[in-house]
């Protein structure tokens, strides 16, 4: 087994690096359909539509205008739709890249007194996920 | 941020305090008062994605003369303080630490701290540092 380390994570917003970003979930899920029928003893079950989900979390970055607050929280307030990435290995030819279009659907600043200040933030996906691997 | 500046820049913003000799290290003989920078408690890598971040906990060592009166008294506790002149917490946080996120966390008193033989009234204050990994 070849395992890869989290520190390597790479994720952009709208060209952007996630500057602090310590921790982001990437989740593939699917609609389920019940296809029971009279007579089946046990349920029947069926792949609907995709339904990806992303969030992240980090600390607060207060560069003036690469920072992310600069830049996560003019997504939050307009709700536009932006590019993603995702690189879960880190950068590097070869290496997989996801990308997806969404929208900042939750974004939260939260200022613990005994420690430095930390952000979060939910995607929601506009389409599917395209991945595929860097150049 | 590189330990060694990191513990140098405490030092040389702590020595804004007038009359107060500084040291970046952990120094074998100081004439008091005195502050000097220890080691670090703890230096945690890898704190963000990419080396964004890590963060470092130390100690800076304060020692005063010895004696025993209301003046130790006195003058320990002004460095102790909150706010004011000689306070180490409100000077170190007013420093200006390009990249550095400082905080002065707490003060912790020994009446007996031993340095080059010589036992002297001590205020260790722990202090955290973040700054992007290099």
């Amino acid at each position: 087994m070849t395992s890869s380390h989290g520190k390597l994570t790479v994720i952009t917003a709208d060209s952007h690096v996630l500057t602090g970003c310590n921790k982001s979930t990437m989740t593939r899920a699917r609609d389920v359909h019940d296809s029971t029928a009279y007579g089946d003893d046990d349920y029947g079950q069926d792949p609907g539509l995709g339904k990806p989900g992303f969030s992240a979390a980090g600390w607060y970055d207060k560069t003036a205008t690469t920072g992310n607050r600069a830049v996560l929280q003019p997504l939050a307030d307009s709700g536009d739709k932006v590019t993603w990435t995702r690189k879960p290995e880190g950068s590097g030819t070869g290496k997989p890249l996801e990308t997806f279009t969404g929208f900042v659907s939750q974004y939260v600043e939260d200022n613990p007194v005994k420690d430095i200040v930390q952000w979060s933030l939910t995607v929601t996906i506009d389409g599917g996920l395209v991945t595929s691997t860097q150049g | 941020m590189l330990l060694a500046g990191v513990m140098q820049l405490l030092a040389d913003q702590a020595a804004t305090i007038d009359g107060l000799r500084c040291f970046g290290f952990p120094a074998d003989s100081v004439v008091p008062p005195a502050l000097m920078v220890g080691f670090p408690e703890s230096y945690d890598f890898d704190e963000a994605y990419e080396r964004g971040m890590d963060k470092v906990v130390l100690p800076l060592w304060l020692v005063v003369p010895r004696t025993v009166d209301r003046t130790t008294r006195d003058l320990l506790a002004a460095y102790c303080d909150g706010s004011g002149e000689t306070s180490i917490k409100a000077v170190l946080e007013a420093g200006t630490y390009p990249g550095l996120t400082v905080n002065v966390d707490a003060v912790e008193f020994d009446f007996n701290v031993s340095i080059a033989a010589i036992g002297m009234p001590a205020a260790k204050f722990t202090v955290s540092v973040w700054g992007e990994g290099e």
